[in-house]
């Protein structure tokens, strides 16, 4: 079998808005980052959201963070506090040190 | 079609085994048949034959999309139109029929005139006629080549002014309108039959409001006069959507042949891109809306036909033509742009709110007349 | 390589306008959105000096940037107005007691006074005690109604004429098209109103005091994404629980809608807003009712955005709920297939279903008298709350408004 030493980096990811319900009330999650994905390329915010609903999110609605492979309208996303439109989306690709935050819009005020 | 085997009879006739449920209502195919038939017609009232004087035809323009809900109901009048014909001797209004080409963004060309044969061979009794969506740049008759392909040349270039296909979609879906709305003028039609089905209506109540063109909605929707200067008619306003499918797909006549496949496609796929498009986000939720909760679409549209048509304003919009007063032009004379520095006189703007989300300023001259 | 900032040209931009996709750096966004309300508030002269305006607030991101912004705008540009903090117990354990301490925080930090009231010192009922009573189906017309007049009655207690809430663009964009799908464009000039007026104890106490008290909404054209990123970058204290909307419900499903129409063309929500407001013009009778000013009264109760809460979600089930009333109304209309009449019981739901023809001869100036059971401002013999309450205490929840008011 392939050994475990595939080169990672830390990043750190919050949820706030209502979301952290859906990752066990956690707000702050420090998530080791592979490189590179199965498919050889960098790792980039897809990956990151495929990690997050299927090793880390504890609930059962993944429609809540997640619909048809994007991140659910509504659900905004910082990367370094500037908006995710502004790197690129779900293909900006990861770095280490990066504080990736989701903020749902969806609840009463 | 919905054959719900369960062997009920027909609830109207209690003759014949039950075809479909209807509204909670299993039906026979003729009473099915008779049902749709009667939606319709009950809608042309005023176009008995009692309501025509003799030797004046009263003329009516029917457009053809080759989708579902214009072709039943071509069908649906054309038997009316005979039926009157037989009875009183004479027809209370006669259809003429016009496609646009250019105007659908899918059917190839050649199957549109597949459909042209078979539709022109299915009912010869009304006169057919072929527009092609730049002709709404037409100023005069010139019909020549260098003036078509020019006209051509403007739409794309309008086409190219808007920054997303929803922009694109509408501005065609206007001009549809006006080049519709010119030909029938221009023909002395009394008015014009569109088959919108309630279901398409409550789709256009949405799409138009989510565009901010909630001010003319009464003329887009409602039975009566418009600004344009004609009578608009909804007869198919009563049927829904997925009615008239099983309709086309039941008739006698072979309806199914003479529509365009793609009309038979539910529009279910997911929305999750930015290219898609308001109108058929709306297309995609009322398909679902329909498919559990029928009632709540007639609704949407029985109460949204009762806003009144504002009082007319001096100007029209250049791109929708509606009229508006000068503080619902351009996004700029609204709170909601909370801007305090805007054009205060507000005269150098023409575009309605709605049609400046679809549009630059700039592009206003790329607009026909 | 960093974008710039339009506005400066000198700070790196971090966010992205969803209104018209301008890129603004931190201190540009916070600067314009605060203008963008402060223009809200002149424009429509939403307050006067000396005035005591109460703040609605619930703790969450909405009321919380409402009263940051509020609180800098008056200071800035002098309005000259006493801003005090209102909030509502609605007595929901798990949701309310974070969203009080989270108020009462905001109390400090913004140095504004708090005034909390409960449910069970006004209806001696909490809404626990009531979902306990009712189950988890249509207990939020019992909070709506409640709420509604708990925030009025808070305000009279504290002699304050004008409460200001936190409705946002989208707020208002969904209520546009959650009408639309309900059917209830008599509902729509109410809806996109940004001020509305209703009926107030203190009148009779005090016949110099005002009649009504005022609501309106100076966050009415700001997005709830920029609402969000304002309260982010300025790091503002807020509650937030899940939202749960049922897609079933009416207001789940056009949120669902609005999400999907601001992906596509963002400025769909301000465009929707823009569309309500001149819905609302051509709605039959609304120059009698509406011309002068929103008279609340004259057509019934204003919509409660809903709390968002999981204590009792109407679970799906209102859309089919008004679906069965409808075709049972068509059915009845259509005149039956066998030619044998249908019995229907819908005089209430025809009353309310058909009520989208409000009727002409609805007067401005609403007689308003008093509820019978406890002295409330009310245009009816009894108010709701106490109609609601009578049937909860007699432990007999259903009542003709439950029917009617299922929906909400």
């Amino acid at each position: 079998m392939a050994s475990n030493t595939i080169p990672s980096f830390p990043i750190t990811v919050e949820f706030t808005g209502g979301l952290e319900l859906l990752f066990s009330n956690q707000r702050k999650h420090n998530i080791q980052v592979p490189e590179q994905d199965s498919s050889g390329a960098k790792t980039n915010i897809s990956w990151l959201v495929d990690h997050l609903c299927n090793n880390v999110m504890k609930d059962s609605r993944k429609d809540m963070f997640v619909l048809h492979n994007s991140v659910r309208p509504g659900i905004l996303v910082l990367i370094n506090d500037a908006d995710w439109e502004l790197e690129g989306e779900s293909n900006y690709e990861l770095q280490k040190g990066d504080s990736i935050l989701f903020v749902s819009t969806l609840h009463g005020g | 079609m919905t054959t719900n085997g369960l062997s009920r009879p027909c609830k109207r006739c209690n003759a014949h085994e039950a075809a479909l449920v209807v509204r909670n209502e299993p039906l026979c195919r003729s009473c099915f048949t008779i049902y749709i038939n009667t939606k319709i017609i009950k809608r042309m009232e005023a176009f008995r034959t009692r309501n025509s004087a003799e030797g004046h035809r009263r003329k009516l323009l029917l457009p053809i999309s080759f989708g579902v809900s214009s072709t039943c109901l071509l069908d649906v009048l054309s038997r009316h139109i005979k039926q009157q014909q037989d009875r009183n001797g004479r027809p209370g209004y006669s259809l003429i029929l016009l496609h646009v080409t250019g105007a659908s963004l899918s059917t190839s060309a050649g199957e549109e005139d597949k459909n042209i044969e078979k539709l022109k061979e299915a009912y010869p009794q009304h006169p057919y006629f072929e527009l092609d969506l730049s002709s709404v740049y037409d100023s005069g008759r010139s019909l020549d080549q260098g003036s078509q392909e020019e006209a051509a040349f403007k739409l794309q270039r309008l086409l190219d002014s808007a920054s997303s296909a929803t922009s694109r979609s509408d501005i065609v879906s206007v001009l549809l309108t006006r080049a519709i709305v010119k030909f029938a003028i221009a023909h002395e039609c009394e008015g014009i039959l569109w088959g919108d089905s309630t279901t398409k209506l409550a789709e256009k109540i949405l799409a138009e409001s989510a565009k901010g063109r909630g001010f003319s909605l009464p003329w887009q929707v409602t039975d009566g006069e418009t600004p344009y200067g004609i009578n608009f008619y909804f007869p198919v306003r009563e049927v829904l959507k997925k009615e008239l499918l099983d309709f086309a797909k039941m008739t006698d006549s072979r309806l199914v042949d003479l529509i365009s496949d793609e009309a038979f496609t539910p529009a279910q796929a997911p929305v999750s891109s930015k290219n898609t498009t308001i109108d058929l986000l709306m297309k995609q939720y009322f398909e679902s809306v329909e498919e559990s909760y029928p009632s709540i679409v007639s609704n949407v549209v029985r109460t949204s036909t009762k806003l009144q048509p504002s009082v007319v304003g001096l100007r029209r919009c250049k791109l929708c033509t509606h009229p508006v007063t000068k503080e619902q032009l351009g996004i700029e004379s609204w709170e909601g742009t909370q801007d305090s520095e805007k054009d205060p006189s507000g005269d150098k703007l023409e575009l309605c709110y709605g049609c400046s989300r679809t549009i630059p300023e700039s592009a206003i001259p790329l607009l026909p007349r | 390589m960093p974008t710039l900032c339009v506005q400066c040209s000198k700070d790196r931009a971090v966010i992205v306008r969803p209104k018209n996709h301008q890129k603004l750096c931190k201190k540009c966004f916070i600067t314009t959105f605060e203008t963008e309300i402060h223009f809200t508030i002149t424009s429509n002269n939403l307050f006067q000096r000396g005035e005591r305006v109460a703040i609605g607030a619930s703790g969450g991101k909405d009321s919380t940037v409402l009263a940051s912004v509020l609180k800098t705008l008056n200071a800035r540009y002098d309005y000259g107005v006493e801003l005090l903090l209102l909030s509502v117990d609605e007595g929901i354990r798990g949701y309310r007691d974070d969203s009080l301490e989270t108020v009462k925080r905001n109390a400090v930090q913004y140095e504004m006074p708090l005034t909390i009231v409960g449910y069970d010192e006004l209806y001696g009922w909490t809404m626990d005690q009531v979902v306990e009573q009712v189950g988890k189906k249509g207990n939020c017309t019992y909070c709506g109604v409640f709420r509604r007049q708990a925030l009025d009655r808070g305000a009279a207690t504290l002699g304050v004429e004008h409460v200001v809430t936190g409705h946002n663009a989208d707020d208002m964009a969904e209520t546009v098209l959650m009408n639309l799908l309900r059917g209830d464009i008599a509902r729509l000039s109410r809806t996109t109103s940004i001020i509305t007026s209703t009926p107030s104890a203190t009148a009779v106490a005090n016949p110099n005091v005002l009649a009504n008290i005022k609501r309106s909404k100076p966050l009415k054209y700001a997005y709830e994404k920029e609402i969000v990123l304002y309260a982010h970058h300025m790091s503002l204290d807020y509650f937030s629980t899940e939202c749960i909307y049922s897609p079933e419900a009416f207001r789940g499903s056009a949120r669902a809608l609005i999400k999907n129409l601001e992906r596509i063309r963002p400025s769909t929500i301000l465009d929707i807003v823009r569309s309500g407001e001149d819905m609302a013009r051509l709605c039959p009778g609304y120059e009698d009712n509406c011309r002068a000013g929103c008279n609340t009264a004259a057509q019934g109760e204003e919509e409660e955005a809903g709390c968002g809460s999981s204590v009792g979600r109407s679970a799906g089930g209102e859309m089919q709920k008004l679906e069965a009333i409808l075709a049972q109304q068509h059915i009845s209309e259509d005149g039956n297939s066998n030619g044998h009449s249908i019995e229907v019981e819908v005089k209430k739901v025809v009353t309310r279903v058909s009520k989208v023809k409000p009727s002409k001869k609805a007067p401005v100036q609403q007689t308003v008298g008093q509820c019978e059971k406890c002295g409330y401002m009310s245009s009816q013999r009894v108010c709701k709350a106490c109609v609601l309450l009578e049937g909860l205490n007699k432990a007999r929840p259903k009542t003709g408004i439950h029917i009617a008011d299922g929906y909400i």
